[in-house]
């Protein structure tokens, strides 16, 4: 038992000191994970009571006095405490258990915002749509307005993924053939990590998103540039990265707006300079990460659907990454 | 029925046997029963043999699998971590599950049974040793070829639980999965037919006197065990046809965008894999009943309620599949219900944590080893439970669903509440199979390692899924707080290894199997296994008066041993173990068993080589293997059902018949419960079948898509037609004059009728039009044709086998459980057959447009 | 075979309690599914679970008490208790699932 309360110990000043709030289930910053952080809190504290009891009887069943071993020995022992006490305890978690499912339904019933999110082997495809009733796509980092209800439309295009951003809610799968609604709000501006949480194959464990909550007028600025056409290239080497960007048919499979690429493939790069982060949350944004995805993708990420390409010289890789950098 | 009616005579009376033994007679039971020497000894079928080989296979794949789980903390103790490739990950940790599952878990509790229910009931042998001894061949050659697949780099990597549509042609072109489908399904079947042995073992051959209320909670446990696999296990049986149909085939089951559903397979699967951690669970909490009265010296309180909390396990466990789907977007009062089963489930678990706490505070608990390891399950075990409660809240579960939560919630229940006691039963059962007895200081040394390995391994995972940590995953950024957490991880699951290690090193030193001088009784334990033990049992079969007769029957073992009760050699010079009633144990009749065999081990090597070379389309080769099979079968029930030799006294005026039929037989209620699992099976199939209706009921065709009602009404005449055949040859058969020409043909006729039927049926589908590529629903109705074959081909053979049997004079109206066989089987297939009609045929009728 | 083929039939009798929530279970689950995707009229789901509770409910009530047999033989005495029990149980067990009914909505 010492090596277990050490061990306890050991876990949870390490859970302390490490920066332990990029994902977590007890990090809340919506109504929704908090319900349940507080239910996680009240079933520790009810499972620690629990357990010491169980474990006292047992100490005193191995080492009680006669008195206290005879208490125990008998069918009524059985019946108060594997039966009574099972029985009144469940019945209370389990109705506060579904008045909390009862609580997660009770949303207002037209949410602010409706993002659909398309679960790709290994990314996340956006669809947002904005006041004038414009659709754009964006892709891994979805951009959210603080304080109000997002309803996120979880779909799926190939396997089955799940969507979950523990600091703002639990998580719900995108399965093919099906449309799942998530409503999710942030209190707090700031970003929330995520991954897929259903084994996809692959490179599942390089599949995560962030949710960026912005407050509500420069959400709405984001917002309503989303129709806009990227803007043209001004430098020497953004230019000639974008003509290398047509020219070597990336555009294929990428959709830059306004320009020639329209492809659906792979994740829409009208705003990739503006992200955080590259290939679903896997590297750190930036020309030289964008240069090194370009040519050598599979080794960032293993498994990803993007092949190499590695027909590029180091200076056009740099145009190509420049051009990239610059789509905001 | 004969003599002995109350069951519960006096052990001061005379006993059934006087001494002394006329001379011969031990060794003419000990040559019967000897064990075939050298190589030959893979030849025997005895459960004392069998169930060692089962027992090390079995923990050979916990070896096998733990490493792997070892490679994964390895990879998994940095974050970035290159030490294997992702795609190495992938299959690792989809191996580790699935052998744990498939190839350990379920294998291991159904060894211990075969191992251990014989010496406990106070029977010679299971029922049917032969197939015992099939199951056992077939597991291990398919377990071995399934396993070394990692080594070729083409082992499944979709996880043990193989959600489609990741595993279909389309996202998993390889063999990977066909190995998973084919070889998990191969294996499950062999699980079933040991389910089917335990069930009857249990039911039919107890000691006479040992009623439902006097039998050991390990044998209630085995009962429970086997009845949850005959109706579990078929569902994902099932869902791996469907699932291989669809990649083999293009049925699309599964594809959604066809009128498929991925969800159906995971209703499917947890059917299963839910009742499957019970069906793990519930042996070992048995082996803890047992072990915990001996250690104590107190007999088990609240046996009653144990009993009541296992059968209400083996029922609330299937009300808990979609406790795995509560994130897959069903309405939240359907997974209210589910809620409410699984803490439903829970109450029994309590039960049986307070009865072994009240067993031991009514004695004085001897800290063995093999106590320290029930301790360490009470603890882990009682952790588990709480966790479990946890995630059977949707709310939280929502979170921790798919984290390293569950990780640690799974290990807590499967590793403490199967493995530690495992390790209990080797430590106390140990001495009944072995010369020595494991060692109590190795022991105590492998007890603190693996207890302490497995809370620094798997205690952290809570706190590390909690903060954010899914699982499946082959690698994971630094700077998420999960680096120091999975090191502690990782270091905690190498001590757990090297704790394995030192019982390693124990059963080198120690383990000395033998089936003729074991080290015996060392505990002054309760129950019959602790007898005088030989390869046949007890020397002779004692009477039952009470849960511990050891403790309460004064000279049992002296008077035993010396051949002081029934049976005390053998009456027909054949191996030979007691048939009693199902509740009150009372002797029904002398049942003889087969000794060693080959053909039994040819058909198991034969059948795990169709299985496998399927999976690596070598067609044609499989079907020779096929056939090599079935021929190995009817080789190996060539001496099955010998004719009667009259009556025999067992001792005290107990005059048993040597032959039964009908319900009397062990053989019939072999028959009923496998016609259990045809019709597990086929529930299953109406349920995928309903259920894809529910899904997309626009690809159900109206009046007019369907054959027109008078080919459905010849199939219903010509299966009539078929059951008229069986009818007309049972009576003939029970016909004072056998006309064995005539009884031949009605057979004949009357399974060619039953196949004209089926064929119909399949050829007016056809002829509409019907493709089974097209749809879910067009899947689903060829579905049914493949499962009505599968039935259709097993009546051919045994009716093939019947006929041949009634031709050469060995099947008449005394000598007749072949025919009895044939006819409950024929019987259910017509059945069924008509309720496939009803639902192709007559469903759409209903549901659809006019 | 005879008497104990009383003792076997009477083996299925003491399982009615848990029989009577499997199918009291099944007719909850089958009929959301069917309400909320076929039939589409979420207020009858809670009167036919409620009416199913009833009939499971009655059903196991009526063998709460102990039978006329007990006493007869030690086994049957035996079966009968723990029939009992698992009686009990169901009746749990189909009470929480009845819970889910009154506190959430259906085909939400």
């Amino acid at each position: 038992m010492r090596s277990l309360t050490t061990l306890l110990g050991v876990a949870v000043s390490s859970v302390l000191a490490a920066c332990t709030d990029r994902q977590s289930v007890m990090a809340a910053h919506g109504p929704e994970a908090e319900r349940i952080a507080l239910l996680a809190i009240i079933v520790f504290g009810g499972a620690g009571v629990v357990m010491l009891v169980v474990m006292g009887a047992l100490w005193l069943a191995i080492r009680g006095s006669a008195g206290q071993r005879a208490a125990l020995a008998g069918d009524k022992a059985i019946r108060v405490g594997g039966i009574a006490f099972p029985v009144i305890t469940l019945t209370a978690l389990l109705g506060y258990g579904l008045w909390l499912m009862r609580e997660s339904l009770a949303v207002e019933a037209q949410p602010a915002l409706r993002i659909e999110v398309t679960g790709e082997q290994w990314w996340w495809r956006l669809g947002y749509r904005d006041r004038d009733g414009n659709t754009f796509a964006e892709a891994n980092e979805i951009r959210i307005p603080v304080g109000v209800e997002v309803e996120f439309q979880l779909r799926s295009a190939d396997v089955i993924h799940s969507f979950w951003v523990p600091s703002l809610g639990g998580k719900l799968d995108m399965i093919p053939g099906r449309t799942n609604r998530l409503r999710l709000k942030a209190e707090r501006a700031g970003v929330y990590r995520g991954q897929c949480a259903e084994y996809c194959g692959g490179p599942h464990a390089l599949m995560a998103l962030e949710i960026v909550a912005l407050p509500q007028a420069e959400f709405d600025t984001w917002l309503s540039a989303g129709q806009r056409a990227a803007p043209i290239a001004t430098g020497e080497a953004e230019r000639r990265g974008s003509e290398l960007f047509l020219s070597a048919g990336c555009g294929g499979c990428h959709a830059v707006r306004g320009t020639a690429s329209e492809g659906t493939i792979g994740p829409d790069l009208s705003r990739v300079g503006e992200r955080r982060f590259l290939a679903a949350g896997t590297i750190l944004a930036g020309r030289e990460n964008l240069a090194r995805f370009i040519s050598d993708g599979q080794s960032l990420k293993p498994g990803n659907l993007m092949p190499p390409f590695r027909i590029f010289t180091q200076a056009e890789l740099d145009a190509l990454a420049a051009y990239l950098a610059s789509l905001r | 029925m004969t003599a002995n009616d109350n069951g519960s005579p006096s052990p001061a009376e005379a006993l059934p046997n006087p001494l002394p033994r006329p001379a011969g007679e031990l060794t003419a039971l000990k040559q019967v029963w000897e064990v075939p020497k050298g190589w030959r000894i893979l030849s025997a079928v005895n459960n004392t043999v069998i169930g060692g080989f089962y027992i090390a296979t079995a923990f050979l794949f916990f070896l096998l699998a733990g490493i792997l789980g070892l490679l994964m903390r390895l990879q998994l103790a940095a974050p970035g971590n290159a030490f294997l490739s992702q795609e190495t990950y992938n299959q690792i940790f989809t191996m580790h599950g699935t052998v744990m599952m498939f190839l350990f878990a379920v294998p291991a509790v159904e060894a211990v049974g075969v191992l251990l229910l014989p010496q406990m009931l106070g029977a010679r042998d299971l029922p049917f040793p032969r197939l015992g001894a099939f199951a056992f061949w077939a597991y291990l050659v398919g377990g071995l070829v399934f396993f070394s697949t990692l080594f070729f780099g083409t082992a499944p990597s979709g996880g043990w639980f193989m959600y489609p549509p990741l595993t279909g042609t389309r996202y998993s072109p390889d063999i990977g999965v066909d190995w998973w489908l084919l070889g998990i399904g191969f294996i499950e079947i062999s699980a079933i037919a040991g389910a089917i042995e335990i069930i009857v073992g249990v039911l039919r051959t107890r000691a006479p006197g040992m009623t439902l209320a006097r039998m050991p909670i390990f044998a209630w446990t085995m009962l429970i065990f086997a009845f949850m696999v005959v109706f579990a296990f078929p569902a994902v049986i099932l869902a791996t046809i469907l699932l291989e149909l669809e990649r083999a085939f293009d049925w699309p089951f599964f594809i959604a965008a066809r009128g498929g559903d991925p969800l159906l397979w995971q209703h499917l699967f947890w059917f299963f894999g839910h009742p499957e951690v019970y069906i793990i669970f519930l042996p070992a909490a048995g082996m803890v009943s047992m072990i915990v009265p001996a250690m104590t010296g107190a007999s088990l309180v609240g046996y009653r309620l144990i009993v009541v909390a296992l059968i209400a396990v083996g029922f609330f466990s299937f009300g808990l599949w979609v406790h795995h789907m509560f994130t897959t977007g069903i309405p939240a009062r359907s997974l209210g219900f589910f809620s409410a089963a699984s803490m439903a489930v829970a109450v029994p678990s309590g039960i049986q944590v307070f009865a072994w706490i009240a067993t031991i505070a009514a004695g004085r608990l001897k800290l063995t080893v093999a106590a320290l390891f029930v301790i360490g399950f009470l603890v882990i075990f009682t952790l588990g439970g709480l966790t479990g409660v946890m995630v059977a809240l949707v709310p939280f579960d929502r979170q921790a669903h798919d984290t390293y939560f569950v990780v640690a919630h799974l290990h807590y229940v499967l590793f403490g509440g199967m493995v530690f006691p495992l390790f209990a039963a080797f430590y106390y059962w140990a001495p009944a199979f072995s010369r020595r007895a494991l060692s109590e200081r190795l022991g105590k040394w492998a007890f603190g390692l693996i207890f302490c390995g497995f809370n620094i391994a798997f205690l952290p995972m809570h706190v590390t899924g909690l903060i954010g940590m899914p699982r499946r995953v082959y690698t994971y950024p630094a700077g998420m707080g999960w680096d120091t957490l999975n090191l502690i991880s990782t270091l905690g699951a190498f001590m757990l290894a090297l704790g394995v290690l030192v019982f390693l090193i124990d059963l080198a030193r120690n383990l000395r199997p033998t089936s003729a001088e074991p080290a015996g009784d060392i505990w002054q334990a309760n129950t019959l296994e602790w007898l005088p033990n030989h390869t046949f049992a007890a020397r002779s079969i004692p009477i039952v008066t009470s849960r511990d007769p050891l403790w309460d029957q004064p000279n049992l073992a002296r008077d035993v041993e010396a051949g002081r009760y029934y049976l005390p050699g053998t009456m027909t010079g054949r191996r030979e173990t007691i048939v009693t009633s199902a509740v009150e144990a009372r002797p029904d009749y002398l049942l003889r068993l087969p000794g060693p065999g080959w053909a039994h081990v040819l058909a198991a090597v034969f059948t795990a080589g169709f299985f496998l070379l399927l999976t690596v389309k070598a067609v044609v080769i499989a079907l020779a293997c096929g056939v090599a099979a079935v021929v190995s079968m009817l080789v190996w029930m060539r001496e099955s059902d010998p004719p009667s030799v009259g009556t025999v006294d067992i001792g005290g005026g107990v005059q048993l018949p040597t032959y039964a039929s009908g319900p009397d037989s062990h053989s019939w209620w072999a028959m009923v419960v496998l016609m259990l699992v045809a019709a597990a099976l086929y529930l299953s199939y109406l349920f995928g079948y309903l259920y894809l209706w529910t899904v997309a009921p626009q690809q159900w065709p109206g009046r007019d898509g369907l054959p027109p009602a008078g080919w459905v009404w010849a199939s219903v005449l010509l299966m009539a037609g078929s059951a008229g055949g069986l009818f007309s040859a049972h009576r003939l058969l029970g016909a004072d004059r056998l006309r064995r020409g005539a009884v031949a043909l009605l057979v004949t006729a009357g399974i060619a009728a039953l196949l004209s039927a089926l064929g119909l049926d399949l050829w007016s589908h056809w002829r509409s039009g019907l493709r089974p590529q097209a749809s879910g629903y067009t899947a689903m109705v060829y579905a049914n044709a493949v499962l009505q074959a599968q039935l259709a081909a097993a009546i051919v053979v045994m009716a093939g086998f019947a006929i041949y049997r009634v031709l050469t004079g060995q099947l008449d109206r005394f000598r007749r459980v072949i025919f009895d066989n044939l006819a409950l089987l024929w019987g259910y297939t017509i059945g069924q057959s008509l309720l496939g009609l009803a639902l192709t045929h007559g469903f759409p009728r209903l549901v659809g447009a006019p | 075979m005879s008497a104990d083929a009383k003792a076997a039939r009477r083996s299925f009798g003491w399982l009615a309690g848990p029989a009577a929530w499997a199918a009291f279970f099944l007719v909850a689950y089958a009929s959301e599914s069917l309400i909320c995707t076929r039939l589409g009229e979420p207020g009858w789901h809670g009167a036919i679970v409620v009416a199913a509770a009833s009939v499971a409910v009655l059903l196991i009530a009526g063998r709460l008490r102990p039978r006329a047999g007990e006493g007869r033989s030690a086994t049957l005495g035996f079966q009968v208790r723990a029939g009992l029990g698992l009686a009990w149980l169901s009746l749990v067990a189909i009470g929480w699932t009845t819970l889910g009914v009154l506190i959430l909505p259906a085909c939400a």
